[in-house]
């Protein structure tokens, strides 16, 4: 849902999920996907204990390295894009003021729990990030990040069969929490469902 | 003695959960745990102690009692801010007094205070740095607090910052954090009675957390930006 704020600038979009469930790696399928449209694009990791997830995004080449930035998060990965964002938001009104024909920022949290949000001044959009093998019952423990989330995205749908997990149950169990709330099955190895990530991006933040 | 009003606004801006960015900071006690340096609850008291004592009350309280008096002078503030930025040598201890200054100031401006909107022009225009002291002094001006409650609140938020970090290192416990909250408590009452000198008298002495700072700038392993 789309928050009305003061705010002006680029669209900020935020992806939450817990640790390895594929945030970076859905970061690195969409950012040429902006790029091919020719949307200005920028960057904030919240690295928990390195700043594994920046250096991996700037030394894929996809984004000049100036237009990734590491925000630490003093071990509270919710606290920093949630209750005390305040970093998060100067990090991204840096990047605003330093490229001025910026259309997104992509936030990407920490890796956190199945309760973790993002706060609406901070985002105008916001992503949740869960895979196949964290097990099926995910979508059913419900907790914030899966119900509040304005898209919840399943990834790793290729290791379903493998790990025992019911990618239907998963989509059955995801639609009936979040009340009926888009869902994307993605798998970010080979860009399966990302085009369908981008567009709900595009058609929610950038309008056009 | 303050009125119900203040003490409301002291609670609301002295609280932990008022947005300014200090859970990402450790002040260089990540890097002394790292090094074995700080090692327990006596470690981390002696750390915040000697921060109090040598650091803080010789220098970040002459600068925020001199930006709170000269509040309504952003001109006369925009030189200590300067003099903070020359004398903080290691550069995560600047650069983050530097970030949470500015992004209690960005806070502020979003509460649409106008003093907060000034100085954050300046910020913007390279006039001025926005050090976290400073910025304390003018925005709690701003909003109506005596100056001695904005003195033991900034002394307050400090401890409450580091303590915070000992905890998420797992140094302390949170009984740790309060018992030790209340010894500091004594030490900021008596370094309040210290006489404020001229603000060209600033000074500190904190050798082994500078270092740790500056060896922090170079460690691939970290929770906090300094």
């Amino acid at each position: 849902m789309i928050q009305q704020n003061s705010r002006n600038g680029p669209a900020r979009v935020g992806i939450g999920g817990p640790v390895g469930s594929g945030k970076t790696a859905l970061i690195e399928q969409l950012i040429p996907r902006f790029i091919k449209r020719g949307n200005e694009i920028a960057v904030i990791t919240n690295d928990l204990v390195t700043r594994e997830d920046a250096k991996r995004l700037q030394r894929s080449g996809l984004l000049a390295p100036e237009r990734i930035v590491a925000v630490e998060a003093g071990a509270c990965p919710h606290t920093v894009i949630r209750e005390d964002p305040t970093l998060n938001s100067q990090a991204a009104e840096n990047l605003d003021r330093e490229f001025e024909h910026l259309d997104v920022i992509l936030i990407e949290s920490g890796g956190d729990n199945l309760a973790s949000t993002f706060s609406l001044d901070l985002v105008d959009y916001w992503m949740f990030v869960i895979d196949t093998s964290e097990g099926d019952d995910i979508p059913r423990k419900r907790g914030p990040g899966i119900v509040q989330s304005d898209l919840l995205v399943i990834n790793k749908v290729d290791l379903a069969p493998f790990v025992g997990a019911d990618v239907n149950l998963m989509v059955k169990e995801g639609l009936e929490v979040r009340g009926g709330k888009h869902l994307v099955l993605t798998n970010c190895k080979t860009g399966e469902g990302i085009e369908e990530v981008a567009n709900h991006i595009i058609n929610n933040v950038l309008f056009d | 003695m303050m009125n119900d009003d203040r003490v409301f606004t002291l609670l609301q801006h002295g609280d932990s959960i008022f947005p300014s960015g200090s859970v990402s900071f450790s002040w260089g006690l990540e890097m002394l745990k790292n090094d074995n340096l700080v090692t327990s609850s006596v470690g981390v008291e002696d750390f915040i102690e000697s921060q109090l004592h040598d650091k803080w009350g010789t220098f970040e309280r002459v600068v925020l009692a001199h930006c709170y008096e000269h509040a309504k002078d952003l001109q006369a503030v925009i030189p200590a801010d300067n003099l903070v930025e020359c004398m903080t040598l290691p550069s995560e201890l600047r650069e983050g007094s530097k970030r949470l200054g500015s992004a209690l100031l960005s806070t502020y401006v979003k509460l649409d205070n106008p003093v907060a909107k000034q100085y954050q022009a300046f910020i913007h225009d390279n006039k001025a740095h926005g050090h976290l002291v400073v910025s304390q002094g003018l925005l709690w001006h701003s909003i109506g607090l005596p100056k001695n409650p904005v003195l033991t609140l900034s002394a307050y938020n400090f401890c409450t910052s580091a303590l915070s970090a000992a905890l998420r290192l797992g140094l302390i416990s949170h009984i740790d954090f309060q018992m030790t909250l209340t010894r500091l408590g004594k030490s900021i009452s008596k370094i309040l009675t210290w006489p404020v000198p001229e603000i060209e008298e600033i000074h500190g002495f904190t050798p082994v957390s500078d270092i740790a700072s500056m060896r922090h700038e170079k460690s691939e392993t970290r929770l906090f930006i300094n």
